[in-house]
């Protein structure tokens, strides 16, 4: 059992290292999202508002992780919005940062990847 | 009794009925219209709505355009000015606002020339809301009813771009084929042959290889070039396939079912982010090429006969 345990360590520390960044909310408390939290929402709410601003604004892209990912869940529903949310939380600041356009959020540079650049091809 | 041009009477008097003449007849001079009033003609409004258009201020130009047509409801002018609504609408890129005064033109108008034009705006305005059928149904009907040939060829021409966009190019082929001979200079069609026959060169990739590679995370990424989000994928799929396993090896069911839960998650998004990728990429390719072909073909003013085409110097802007 010992023996086990780094590699379900090393496993979750890998989620963490991975994901938290792209997950950062560039908007911290300017949202206006409605008031009906879907029980799929809900986590994602709790990151941006207790999560979120510990660390900054450090998602690279625009809509942010967190939007993006409430955006796909609202607009395909559970599954695929989970499963778009897993893709974009692959690809978030990697080769999309030199494949996508910028644009200016804020006065920063982000790159603009929506939830429609990923579902242009069957949505 | 002689009167004298010096004389005081003369000096007095003169002026006095004069302007008592004038202060009568000014009312009559100026017609029904009371101190302080302005009338305005039809005339003077559609310049006025026209002055604004020209100045690119489209939202003032559409409120004087609808002042003409409602005092003025009579007026020949009322389908320019309709159209010119569409239009500044259009230019000022509310495509779905747009939809409704071209439409009463194209249907309504007696101008055939002023049909034609809107028939031709409209289907941009449905081109720009990617609503690319409604706008091929229109050019087809354009190049069906239309008698002048350069404007049924302007029409097979538009429609052979929106067929490109739609990345039909066999189709978009045979539209550029039944442009008029007499045409095919001033629509550059030889040149559309030319680049046309370029296009199997931009590289694609098969989306449905991308997503069966994709088995093996990672993979899929890699075939569509995107090697940083491939070692990723790699690397983040094996760790959590191993976490599962060993959790459940461990007894640990309730963690291995949270880290299966999650590790489907992004299996699921490893495959559909290469197909996804396989999709932009051909998309971008595409891109190139349509740019490339624009830059080897634009149709210029100096080709298009004035006063026969409807859109002279039409050029691909709308893509």
């Amino acid at each position: 059992m010992l023996k086990k345990i780094p590699f379900i360590m090393v496993a979750a520390l890998m989620i963490l290292l991975i994901i938290t960044p792209c997950f950062a909310d560039n908007d911290h408390g300017k949202h206006q999202e409605s008031s009906a939290v879907d029980a799929f929402l809900f986590p994602i709410q709790i990151f941006r508002n207790y999560i979120s601003g510990a660390d900054g604004n450090r998602c690279p892209m625009h809509p942010s992780c967190s939007t993006y990912s409430m955006e796909a869940l609202k607009k395909h529903g559970p599954l695929m919005g989970w499963v778009m949310t897993c893709d974009r939380l692959l690809r978030c600041g990697r080769d999309e940062l030199k494949l996508s356009p910028s644009i200016m959020v804020r006065g920063k540079t982000r790159t603009y990847d929506p939830v429609s650049n990923n579902d242009f091809w069957w949505d | 009794m002689k009167i004298k041009l010096y004389d005081t009477r003369v000096i007095l008097w003169v002026p006095m009925l004069l302007f008592l003449f004038f202060w009568v007849i000014s009312p009559v001079l100026a017609g029904n219209q009371k101190p302080g009033e302005l009338t305005i003609n039809a005339e003077q409004q559609y310049r006025f709505a026209m002055g604004y258009f020209k100045q690119n201020q489209y939202f003032k130009a559409i409120a004087e355009f609808e002042r003409f047509i409602y005092f003025f409801p009579d007026n020949p002018k009322v389908d320019e000015a309709k159209y010119h609504i569409g239009l500044a609408y259009y230019e000022s890129g509310r495509f779905r606002e747009a939809i409704d005064p071209l439409s009463e033109v194209a249907e309504k108008s007696p101008d055939q020339h002023l049909r034609t034009r809107a028939l031709f705006r409209l289907s941009e305005t449905f081109i720009n809301l990617a609503d690319y059928q409604s706008a091929i149904t229109l050019l087809d009907h354009v190049a069906e009813t239309a008698k002048k040939p350069v404007i049924r060829d302007e029409a097979h021409y538009r429609a052979g771009w929106v067929y490109l966009k739609l990345e039909q190019i066999e189709i978009a082929r045979q539209r550029f084929r039944m442009i008029s001979p007499q045409n095919h200079h001033p629509f550059r069609v030889q040149e559309l042959e030319k680049e046309l026959s370029q296009e199997k060169l931009y590289p694609k990739k098969n989306p449905r290889l991308a997503g069966f590679l994709s088995i093996l995370p990672g993979a899929g990424f890699a075939y569509c070039e995107r090697y940083q989000d491939a070692l990723v994928a790699f690397l983040l799929n094996t760790g959590l396939i191993l976490a599962a396993y060993e959790s459940f090896d461990s007894g640990n069911e309730a963690l291995g079912g949270l880290i299966a839960f999650v590790g489907a998650g992004f299996y699921a998004g490893n495959i559909y982010g290469a197909v996804a990728s396989a999709h932009k990429y051909n998309r971008d390719s595409h891109q190139r090429f349509l740019d490339q072909l624009k830059a080897q073909t634009q149709v210029t003013l100096s080709v298009v006969p004035e006063n026969q085409g409807i859109m002279l110097g039409f050029q691909v802007n709308f893509f």
